[in-house]
């Protein structure tokens, strides 16, 4: 219900090697809000997720988080401010068990042993399949359940805004309709999210909101519901006929 | 004959053991940022030298001298362990800011040839301070020397054996169990998402060189009392470690360790039969090694993304 | 700068140098003049190895050892004729540059700089402990010098020795960097992947560089002893090769950075040879110095100094205002009639670990046709172009281009055999220039080998004239011809991705693999791209492309395949793709209203769940 947004974005622009991959991006999000951005390939999502997280810097432009400028904060300040990530293609630490990568998840914390693995309980609560591998190596696990891990990771840093960086990547079908009954349950919990994504369908269906993104700009914006019916939304990922 | 060996088999252990402490120091910078310090040999014979100064200032003398055998209590022993400690630590955050960051994520190699030349830097004011020749320092467990199984032992190989263990095991606790090993193992898989985690991948960074440059110290200090420490023995310990890493595998840092205990058994069993063959017959083995697995016997292939 | 003026320009040096020895009879200025003609050669090869190939050596000492021992032992022990000895020295350096080569196949950077640091060090040990043949630090006397009727040579017949030798070193190398090989070693030090998919051969590369430089070192460690008449084990040591790679890095990359290294190394030795402490560490403290205040060494720094006074001097434009030729590709073999199939894949699977981006895949490319590759992220596209060219090993399948299979041939004998390909991210030789660049892409069309690029022969500058011919050709094709001269990395990005076409073009290929060729670009850029590849097809060259534009994909092609989970789910004209349901599912996601049943868009294979 808050009027000022959790996060707001003003005219950002980051450059990808010699690409200008966003010219000028603006958004906001509001506190328990689901916000999604779609788009094609190459149309900039995962940089906007990178410039947020801090992993590459802005060019000009600025992010406003919680009424903090954080344009030029160090990436690993920001976590404690509040922003977490489940990144493009998971990362989980392959070569550390899952309950390791949970720890690290809380890294920023300044709290004991066993407010950690209070927290650690209540994610292998909320993904019971976690639980079973909870001293499996993170690398071993199938996707679906490395997406789990990585967006319960996100979550042990008690974020105040959870971005997912395309979720559904390399996913089966199945598996996708579970990781976004997972988003929706997280609305469910209070989350605020900012999700990207390039299955626009599924997306869009979750979302409250929704900007889609060409080519580093944004070229429509709207209610999750409404967009969803727009046959432009179908021209830009499919090309118009 | 069984004797030789069993004496063979001890010093090379020994000796091994210190080739996997300084292989270790290679494995963490590698993993942590791809490179390491070329002039890790240097620093092992800086470690050497700020021990003996330590302990002769300790004993009252000049920090330049020779060690009375008395002179070396395990309680001093101690203390030099801990200087030398500090201030290769700092040498090592001083490497890491001069010779690796500014040429980092350069392509090219401008960080080996920088780190070299920190190391004939290092080398050279090592030789203004103590001289060419080479610097006595007698073991603090005595040089009587030690019959097991009718082999003759020095203590101070013991001494090594032990310590490095000790050390060694540390780490690996260290980097399995406690939360800062698994930031450094998360900053070894992938900077960014570490920093998605909230850790200051710089500070680990700067950590692992701190660590590294302090177990070529250390391995310096160990080994002092029972080989000729002097100012030009680190080029040559330093590529016998970096050995030891390429056979156990370099990004492994059990392979490390268990490249440098091997490569030890090797130059000690060897020496046995040819001396003179010792370095030659380690070349070769890296030949092999490198040929059939080069990647290391513990280490995993790497895949480079197109 | 021109054939002549360089000529008159090393006429007029060697003029000079010659003249000191006649000038001065002083034996310590004669002395160094020497040291520094030999320093010069060793540096003037390892330039080879260092600045064009990229290839950091820390052994160079073994090599030196290698030709001085050569010449000692040969004379010494064997009494041969000291001319003899000398060649000598210089042909066994060549085979120890060989050996010191052979990791390059399995390390590389770091590692190998380890190797030839180890290399080094075994060749002191060997000669400092073998004392039964290289007598250690006693060293072996009775050396015979080089001379002329029993007459040793004296101080000033030295330096005009070492010049002449100088001089040969610097012309023949100037002719081999200045050609194919220079393009070849730097495209190899700067993309290796690249350069492998453009018919480099980068294995070779490294190795010949190894030898050349090798070569030049052990010729440097003969005349020392010949000279000397004598050589113990104190000269080789490591020392010894942080001084020779200082001098090729305080020098510079260009080919004259060695002489400016060995002059200012040289000097600079010989006057703090007094303090040999304040010596090496004046060496450590240099190489940091050239690290941090002169990447490009002294010759980068002066070239830059002169840049900026003859900045309005423009290179005479020559050739490229003369009319460019409109190119022809050059049929790489014979020809197939447009419709049959080019390339073939047959149950190609690849697995890494848990994911499988290729699972299954049956495809047929037909020549003379626009294919493209389409599908969701993570679809297996671009590893399916990693695997037809080369780049990735399948773990099953057949592949067959052009009637013969090409799974598990070398990158760079796929490009031989005609296939041609772009890189997602690019890949470009960014300090060469854009023309040098298209070079490289003709490197296996230049048929003329490596003696008579040595030698300067006329066949090699006649093949020159013909790749730069060629080359213009082909950027005006592409209308880049104006930018043929500027650096490679310095153009816009859609130039940089031109660029690339044009290399990939520039190796005739028969199939052309483009990847994502619009990512990045404006969408006046993507046009000017349909036009691009339509002008590539009427020339005779298939293409299959990946891309994510869906309008540049409907607009150009005459064929598409559509990819999910590494498997081919549909293919046809672009308009039926378009509208096939299952396409459509693959790329938005599955609606959650009308649900179809699931089981059918399940993959068939593969561990997804």
């Amino acid at each position: 219900m808050s009027d000022k947004p959790l996060l707001e974005v003003t005219d950002l622009q980051v450059h990808y090697g010699a690409v200008q991959a966003l010219r000028g991006i603006s958004l906001e999000v509001h506190a328990g809000e689901i916000v999604t951005m779609i788009g094609g390939n190459g149309a900039g999502k995962s940089t906007l997720m990178k410039a947020l997280s801090g992993l590459e810097p802005a060019a000009s432009g600025s992010i406003v988080f919680g009424g903090q400028d954080i344009t030029r904060l160090p990436g690993h300040q920001r976590v404690a401010l509040g922003i977490a990530q489940s990144p493009e293609g998971r990362q989980v630490f392959a070569d550390q068990t899952v309950r390791d990568n949970l720890i690290l998840g809380a890294y920023h914390r300044k709290v004991g042993r066993q407010a950690i693995d209070a927290d650690i309980e209540a994610q292998f609560d909320a993904f019971p399949r976690l639980r079973q591998r909870q001293d499996q190596m993170a690398g071993t696990m199938s996707g679906g359940e490395q997406q789990m891990l990585a967006i319960a990771r996100a979550l042990m840093a008690r974020p105040r805004l959870l971005l997912l960086d395309e979720p559904s990547l390399g996913l089966a079908p199945l598996i996708v309709k579970e990781i976004f009954a997972i988003i929706r349950g997280l609305q469910q919990r209070d989350v605020t999210i900012l999700l990207v994504e390039q299955m626009a369908n599924q997306a869009l269906a979750v979302a409250d909101r929704a900007y889609v993104l060409e080519t580093g700009r944004i070229t429509m914006q709207g209610m999750g519901r409404a967009l969803r019916a727009d046959p432009k939304i179908r021209a830009a990922y499919l090309g118009s006929h | 004959m069984a004797v030789s060996i069993l004496q063979a088999l001890f010093s090379g252990l020994a000796l091994g053991s210190i080739y996997a402490l300084v292989a270790l120091g290679f494995n963490i910078t590698h993993n942590t940022t791809k490179t390491f310090n070329f002039g890790q040999g240097e620093f092992l014979v800086a470690g050497a030298f700020i021990a003996v100064s330590v302990l002769l200032l300790l004993a009252g003398h000049d920090f330049k001298g020779t060690l009375q055998q008395t002179e070396v209590t395990l309680a001093r022993y101690g203390l030099s362990l801990l200087a030398t400690v500090l201030i290769m630590g700092l040498l090592g955050v001083v490497v890491y800011y001069a010779a690796i960051r500014p040429f980092i994520g350069q392509g090219g190699l401008a960080w080996v040839m920088s780190t070299i030349g920190f190391g004939i830097i290092i080398q050279n004011i090592a030789l203004a301070i103590w001289g060419p020749s080479p610097m006595v320092m007698p073991s603090p467990l005595g040089s009587e020397v030690l019959r097991i199984g009718g082999a003759g032992v020095l203590p101070q190989e013991i001494l090594v054996l032990c310590v490095s263990i000790a050390l060694m095991l540390c780490l690996d606790v260290v980097m399995r169990k406690t939360r800062l090993g698994k930031a450094v193992r998360a900053v070894a898989q992938s900077s960014s998402a570490a920093t998605l985690m909230g850790i200051n991948v710089t500070a680990i960074v700067v950590l692992a060189f701190v660590v590294s440059a302090s177990l070529a110290g250390i391995a310096g200090l160990l080994i002092a009392p029972i080989t000729t420490a002097s100012v030009f023995m680190g080029l040559t310990l330093a590529l016998k470690a970096f050995s030891s890493a390429i056979v156990g595998g370099l990004s492994n840092p059990r392979g490390c360790m268990l490249g440098g205990f091997l490569l030890g058994l090797i130059e000690a069993m060897v020496g046995l039969w040819h001396a003179e063959l010792r370095e030659i017959s380690i070349f070769l083995l890296i030949i092999f090694v490198l040929v059939l697995k080069p990647e290391g016997l513990l280490g995993q292939r790497v895949v480079e993304k197109v | 700068m021109s054939q002549y003026k360089h000529l008159l320009g090393v006429i007029a040096f060697a003029a000079l140098v010659g003249l000191v020895p006649v000038l001065t009879d002083n034996g310590f200025y004669l002395k160094v003049l020497f040291l520094i003609g030999v320093n010069y050669l060793a540096a003037a090869g390892l330039n080879v190895l260092v600045g064009y190939a990229g290839q950091k050596s820390l052994g160079h000492a073994g090599l030196f050892a290698v030709g001085a021992y050569t010449a000692a032992l040969l004379t010494a022990k064997l009494g041969w004729n000291p001319w003899l000895a000398f060649a000598a020295a210089g042909v066994m350096a060549g085979v120890f540059g060989v050996v010191i080569a052979l990791p390059a196949l399995r390390v590389r950077g770091p590692a190998l700089a380890m190797v030839t640091i180890g290399f080094g060090v075994v060749v002191e040990k060997v000669v400092s402990e073998w004392q039964d043949v290289f007598a250690g630090q006693q060293g072996i006397y009775g050396v015979l010098p080089l001379g002329f009727g029993g007459q040793p040579l004296d101080a000033r017949q030295w330096v005009w020795l070492v010049l002449a030798l100088g001089i040969a070193a610097h012309l023949m190398l100037r002719f081999l960097l200045r050609g194919k090989y220079g393009r070849a070693f730097m495209a190899v030090n700067t993309a290796e992947v690249a350069a492998e998919s453009v018919g480099v051969s980068v294995y070779r590369y490294k190795v010949l560089a190894f030898v050349i430089s090798a070569v030049t070192c052990g010729f440097a460690g003969a005349l020392i002893t010949q000279q000397n008449q004598y050589i113990n084990s104190d000269f080789i040591t490591f020392n010894l090769s942080v001084f020779f790679l200082l001098i090729v890095l305080f020098g510079g990359r260009s080919v004259y950075g060695p002489l400016l290294g060995a002059v200012v190394l040289t000097l600079l030795d010989a006057f703090l040879a007094r303090w040999p402490g304040v010596q090496h560490f004046t060496y450590g403290a240099l190489l940091l110095f050239a690290l941090y205040a002169m990447p490009n060494g002294l010759s980068g720094a002066l070239s830059t100094l002169l840049r900026r006074f003859r900045r309005h001097d423009r290179r005479a434009p020559g050739s490229e205002r003369a009319p460019i030729a409109s190119w022809r590709l050059q049929a790489n073999g014979a020809a197939l009639a447009g419709g049959e199939v080019l390339l073939r894949t047959e149950g190609l699977y690849k697995a890494y670990g848990g994911v499988v981006p290729t699972n299954n895949l049956d495809i047929e490319i037909q020549s003379g046709h626009v294919h493209s590759l389409i599908g969701p992220n993570g679809a297996g596209k671009t590893t399916l172009l990693n695997i037809l060219s080369g780049i990735v090993p399948p773990s099953k399948g057949s592949i067959e281009f052009r009637g013969r299979s090409i799974v598990g041939q070398p990158v760079y004998r796929i490009c031989n055999r005609g296939l041609g390909r772009t890189f997602q991210n690019l890949k470009l030789f960014a300090d060469m220039s854009v023309i040098d660049n298209v070079k490289v892409g003709l490197h296996q069309h230049i048929r003329t080998g490596f003696w008579p690029y040595l030698l300067g022969l006329p066949a090699a500058a006649r093949d020159e004239a013909q790749a730069t011919a060629e080359s213009l050709q082909i950027l005006q094709f592409l209308g880049l011809q104006e930018h043929a001269r500027a650096l490679a990395g310095s153009l816009p990005y859609g130039l940089q991705r031109r660029v690339e076409l044009a290399r990939a073009l520039a190796t005739r290929p028969t199939l052309l693999l483009l990847d994502e060729p619009a990512a990045g670009l404006n969408p006046q850029e993507t046009a000017q791209l349909v036009e691009v590849i339509r002008s590539i097809r009427d020339l005779g060259i298939t293409i299959l492309l990946i891309e994510h534009h869906m309008d540049l994909v409907m607009a150009i092609s005459d064929h598409v395949i559509v990819l999910d989970y590494g498997e081919k789910i549909a293919e046809g004209a672009p308009a039926a793709v378009q509208g096939n349901p299952r396409v459509i599912a693959a790329y938005l996601g599955t609606d959650e209203e009308d649900e179809e049943p699931m089981h059918h868009l399940a993959p068939a294979g593969g561990p997804h769940v």
